[in-house]
């Protein structure tokens, strides 16, 4: 049997979750297929990397497609207004138009890197989605905790570690919890760097809750980029910016992305893999486009609702109140 | 909706296994319960 590449890790649901996942499975012929890819809160100008960790979402959804047949649909959210909305605060408007720069160089990445299925954009809830029962009942210690803590220290959202890691199963996010609209032979596969496995363990103790007070869950499994040890959306000092693209060469920008890798030039080994596959695609025709359309929230704005992307109810709300 | 080419589901092993191997997703990592990515030789067993 054909396995997946070495660069991919799998995740299973909690024990409890298997049954769906296996029904499902067995159904055949039937079962639709949504990957999900989250997008956190960016952390500076969006980096050139975005380009090369598209190739690797591209790679990753070919890799899960040859297993199984194809990958129905993509969608694409933002954590941001999550993030703040769990911090109780209302999300600033420079975090607010830097989602939406954040969700349109991704967006536009997938289409250069070649994904072609349809493909919904959209805002997470900055409100509470996870009912307080299920939330109550969560039990996250030990070095999971530790991870949370630590990485909430790097964040200025103010958001509770844990409150905003139980979140990541909320239905504007990775969508754990069945709802009334899902397909009844739905598998929702999560696409994501290595940062996401932790995100991914607390999700399993929310579903294992939510199934305790009589919640369904949906079939759902994990695809991770096991390699990729930084989240493109915080990207390290020494970065080139996808804006770069329009004001320095192809040769100068590959030299860039190059240093930012390589440890003897103070540069980050873990982005080896993207900087690898962003380079590869440096001249692709509408590269500089994105990069152009990604300098401002509203040229990014425009860029969604020209695109070939499908935008949610309340991305399209939110980029109404931008403009 | 797709048309998945799957192999016949297999009859012995772990549920979490049988899974896999109906996907095709068999790899050499696997995401522990802590969230840590682990070498499927080293991961625990789930029970079917």
């Amino acid at each position: 049997m054909r396995g997946l590449p070495d660069s991919l890790a799998v995740a299973l649901p909690e024990p409890g979750g298997l049954p769906t996942l296996e029904r499902v499975v067995r159904s055949g012929k039937s079962f639709v297929v949504e990957a999900r890819i989250g997008v956190g809160p960016l952390d500076g100008g969006v980096p050139m990397r975005v380009l090369g960790h598209a190739m690797c979402i591209a790679d990753a959804v070919r890799s899960v497609g040859n297993a199984i047949g194809g990958v129905n649909r993509l969608v694409l959210f933002s954590s941001a207004r999550k993030a703040f909305g769990v911090a109780g605060s209302g999300c600033p408007q420079h975090i607010a138009e830097s989602a939406v720069i954040s969700l349109a160089a991704l967006a536009g990445a997938l289409r250069i890197a070649g994904l072609r299925q349809p493909l919904l954009v959209d805002d997470s809830d900055p409100g509470r989605e996870i009912p307080d029962e299920v939330c109550s009942s969560v039990e996250i210690s030990g070095s999971l905790r530790e991870f949370l803590e630590s990485a909430s220290i790097r964040n200025a959202n103010g958001a509770d570690p844990v409150a905003y890691a139980i979140e990541h199963a909320a239905p504007t996010m990775f969508a754990d919890l069945s709802s009334p609209e899902d397909e009844p032979d739905l598998l929702r596969i999560t696409i994501g760097a290595r940062p996401e496995a932790r995100f991914w363990a607390v999700r399993t103790r929310v579903r294992r809750a939510a199934a305790n007070v009589g919640h369904g869950t949906v079939a759902a499994m994990a695809i991770l980029m096991r390699t990729l040890d930084r989240a493109w959306y915080a990207p390290t000092t020494v970065e080139p910016r996808l804006r770069d693209l329009l004001e320095t060469s192809p040769e100068s920008s590959r030299e860039q992305l190059d240093h930012c890798a390589n440890p003897r030039r103070g540069g980050n080994p873990g982005l080896k893999r993207e900087v690898r596959q962003a380079i590869a695609i440096l001249d692709h025709p509408h590269a500089r486009e994105l990069a152009l359309s990604t300098m401002t929230a509203t040229g990014a704005a425009d860029y969604l609702r020209g695109g070939d992307f499908q935008l949610g109810d309340r991305l399209v709300t939110n980029l109404r109140d931008l403009s | 909706m797709v048309e998945p080419a799957l192999a016949p589901i297999e009859t012995s092993g772990t549920l979490a296994q049988k899974v896999l191997d109906r996907l095709g997703f068999r790899a050499a990592w696997r995401v522990d319960d802590d969230g840590e990515i682990v070498n499927e030789s080293e991961f625990p067993s789930v029970a079917a």
